[in-house]
């Protein structure tokens, strides 16, 4: 599959079929990731923060100035190195902090200007979307899933609450708010707490 | 909903752009001057972010899958199959001290001896399946060639126990999946210089095991220190994604400890061949039909359930599905999952005894003869067969000939007619209508008999037309030929659930007659006394054990005491059409 045809996936909405395409990248970032003092499970969670990042910029009509391959090697490049230095200065694994200072690997050849300054308002764009992750994660599973069944859209009302098993639409409504107020009085309170932080 | 809720909703109709231009405006100008509002749009927007992240974090989680799933299509042949994992190692190099026994733990037994020749390579496969590779050199002979080593594995709690060893790491306890002492042997002043491979065979495979280090302190206690990741192993990636195939497919009607849907799936690959497994989960139907017992066995049991076919799933996929179910069910107790094979095999044998018992018991049976055997002498006392109806419009009946079980009547008639001397332009006799009736359960089980003892007729009946309760005696539609105005019988002998059942009425013979006969179950002895009271003008009936009536009794005992075997919840019949009989032999024992 070629570059133009995944574009063409991720700009549709197909994302399924057009990061099945993209893993097959992941050999070369796997060598790359072991071959500088990593695992395989490094690798993979490094290949997932890339491909966030690929896919965000992509639905925002991102013009890549190089091959999709060679931004992902170079963007998984430049995670790994920031990995690798907070790992010697004890640090644990956080992809929301690499944001504090050494930008400046960035220019390490494989991404342009532009997409450098892309990448200083994706950490901020990133850092408020890991707080709602969080809060969501801390959701109880059952709210969580139905969040996630109305923003994937592709099912009605109906359909979603004989699915989840609640007995009436408006029932599948009030608890859908319910819960997404559940969210938003969870993020409020982190987004108060890294605030004093 | 809360007016809280009524306006989540209005935000997010606003962020999704679902409102219209008038409300849209409306809602933008109240946003600009309430602050509050704003903070709510801000982070609702936030929490959709959160949603889409979780979204794309999902796809890319299968696609990860999706990758995994095709390499290893393209490795199957490795055999990934194979469960080993490095779990816990003990290197001694403290070679002057000796293995001491932990106080109140049994004598430490000695290990295996293996000489290694240290001037090449060496692969050790031990007893119990670890692989230990000793590079050249790795061990300091003091310049001999050859040394000798003892080898000890524990890979389970009573080899552990066996061996005096502790699972503690620093006073906290260890899940061990094994371990492995080596050492010189004799006493030697060999030592280990430089490392050695060792892979040791666990059936469990979880991602929190270690490597652990052996020490031993003065009182010959050791302690596992040191923890070390295992390197990323072909089998823990097998197991893992072995788990992310079962939560996806297997789920939502299996699980591993006890039957939901379906049958507990703990120990599995210990019940059933890989290839069956292959079989059965991609197609399970094809299975059933292709007749295989234990297939059809557990399918009766759980209440014919349909299963659901995964006709995706390759080879690797299922072998990793196995070896992560392996690898679980090592934390449950066998004896607590129910174990189909032996209830099938209890089943299987069932059947094979109660298969032969039955055919002796058919056999036996036949050998009985009729249930109600009529025999007829002539005038001159030689036995005559029935002569044969001629006439026959409508159709005449045709007398049922059931097999006798356990007793048989015997009607003995001398110098009688058959029915058919009525046709006989007789004085008297005139076209009549004779039914007799009965309920069915007794209706199917017995012979009927019209007696005229004034004219020595004596006549079998059968069913009518399409009837299963009514009985004629000359033709399908219950006419016959009759004398009127004369002392007549009809009679019912036969057995009903294995008791003698007899019936008799006493009526005169008229033009248009419907009798309701009703036979009810009665020992010989009552049955003797009933005929004695008839007057049959020297017409014989007499009732008797039947000829085999011993012997089919001793099998009907032999049958209730393999009954037992079977299980409760199924028929045992699943292609049992090709199952041979077994001889008769083996059914002696239980006869006896």
């Amino acid at each position: 599959m070629d570059d133009q045809t995944i574009l063409e996936l991720i700009r549709t909405g197909k994302n399924d079929l057009a990061l099945n395409a993209l893993y097959r990248n992941f050999p070369a970032i796997r060598k790359l990731v072991r071959s500088r003092g990593g695992s395989t499970r490094d690798a993979e969670d490094i290949f997932q923060e890339a491909l966030i990042i690929l896919i965000h910029k992509l639905k925002k009509d991102f013009q890549l100035s190089s091959k999709l391959s060679t931004y992902l090697y170079g963007v998984c490049r430049l995670l790994w190195n920031e990995q690798l230095r907070k790992r010697r200065l004890q640090v644990s694994f956080d992809p929301v902090t690499w944001n504090d200072g050494s930008l400046d690997t960035l220019s390490k050849g494989e991404l342009s200007a532009d997409e450098e300054a892309d990448m200083h308002t994706y950490l901020q764009y990133e850092s408020r979307v890991r707080l709602a992750e969080q809060a969501l994660n801390e959701l109880k599973d059952r709210c969580l899933e139905l969040l996630l069944v109305f923003y994937h859209g592709q099912l009605s009302i109906k359909e979603i609450a004989a699915k989840m098993g609640y007995r009436s639409e408006s029932s599948t409504k009030n608890q859908k708010y319910k819960c997404l107020e559940a969210a938003r009085t969870r993020l409020k309170e982190l987004q108060h707490q890294t605030q004093i932080l | 909903m809360r007016p809280e809720l009524e306006l989540m909703e209005r935000i997010e109709q606003y962020l999704s752009g679902e409102l219209s231009p008038a409300d849209k405006t409306a809602f933008e100008s109240q946003l600009a001057v309430d602050a509050s509002l704003r903070e709510a749009v801000k982070l609702q927007k936030d929490i959709r972010f959160g949603l889409e992240r979780a979204s794309l974090r999902g796809a890319i989680h299968r696609a990860k899958q999706h990758f995994y799933r095709r390499i290893w299509y393209r490795w199957g042949g490795l055999g990934l199959g194979v469960v080993v994992a490095l779990v816990a190692i003990f290197l001694s190099t403290h070679h002057d001290r000796r293995f001491t026994v932990v106080p109140g733990m049994p004598a430490a037994t000695h290990g295996e001896i293996y000489t290694i020749d240290c001037r090449h390579d060496t692969l050790l496969r031990t007893a119990h399946g670890a692989m230990i590779n000793i590079p050249r050199g790795s061990i300091d002979a003091s310049g001999a060639n050859t040394v000798r080593i003892e080898i000890k594995e524990a890979y389970t709690i009573a080899a552990m126990l066996r061996f005096g060893l502790l699972t503690q790491s620093d006073g906290h306890p260890l899940s061990s999946g094994g371990m492995i002492d080596i050492r010189p042997a004799d006493g030697s002043s060999a030592k280990i210089i430089r490392s050695i491979n060792v892979a040791l065979p666990t059936l469990r495979v979880e991602e929190k095991m270690q490597r652990f280090k052996g020490v031993m302190d003065d009182k010959g206690k050791i302690n596992w220190i040191d923890p070390h990741p295992l390197a990323d192993s072909f089998t823990q990636k097998a197991v893992a994604y072995g788990k992310s195939i079962f939560e996806a497919n297997c789920r939502s009607c299996h699980s591993l400890r006890s039957s939901v849907t379906g049958p507990a799936l703990a120990y599995v690959g210990q019940r059933r061949s890989e290839e069956w497994l292959y079989d059965f989960i991609r197609n399970n139907n094809k299975v059933l039909v292709s007749g295989d017992c234990y297939a059809n066995y557990i399918y009766n049991v759980y209440n014919k359930t349909v299963m659901n076919t995964f006709p995706d799933l390759n080879h690797t996929d299922i072998r990793c599905l196995i070896d992560y179910i392996t690898s679980e069910s090592q934390l449950i107790d066998s004896n607590q999952v129910p174990n189909y094979t032996r209830e099938l095999d209890s089943c299987l044998r069932y059947k094979r005894l109660a298969s032969a018992l039955e055919k002796n018991r058919d056999a036996l049976i036949r050998a009985n003869g009729p249930r109600t055997q009529v025999i007829r002498h002539d005038d001159t006392g030689a036995i005559i067969t029935d002569t044969v109806v001629v006439y026959a419009s409508p159709a005449s009946v045709t007398p049922i000939e059931h097999p006798s079980l356990y007793y048989q009547f015997t009607v003995e008639s001398f110098g009688w007619y058959n029915v058919d001397a009525l046709l006989k332009d007789l004085p008297g006799v005139l076209p009549s209508k004779l039914l007799v009736q009965m309920t069915p359960e007794y209706a199917a089980e017995v012979n009927v008999f019209l007696v005229l003892p004034g004219r020595k007729i004596f006549t079998e009946g059968g069913f009518l037309k399409d009837s299963k309760t009514e009985f004629g005696f000359f033709t399908e539609d219950g006419q016959i030929p009759l004398p009127q105005s004369e002392q007549a019988y009809v009679f019912a002998t036969g057995e009903y659930h294995g008791k003698p059942v007899f019936a008799v009425c006493s009526f005169i013979t008229t033009q248009q007659q419907a009798i309701n006969l009703q036979p009810a179950p009665m020992s010989k002895e009552q049955i003797t006394e009933t005929i004695s009271h008839l007057d049959l003008n020297h017409l014989a009936i007499r009732v008797a054990d039947s000829r085999n009536a011993v012997r089919i009794r001793a099998i009907d005992t032999s049958l209730a005491k393999i009954a037992p075997l079977k299980p409760q919840h199924c028929d045992c019949d699943c292609g049992m059409g090709a199952q041979k009989a077994a001889g008769d032999t083996a059914v002696a024992g239980y006869m006896n």
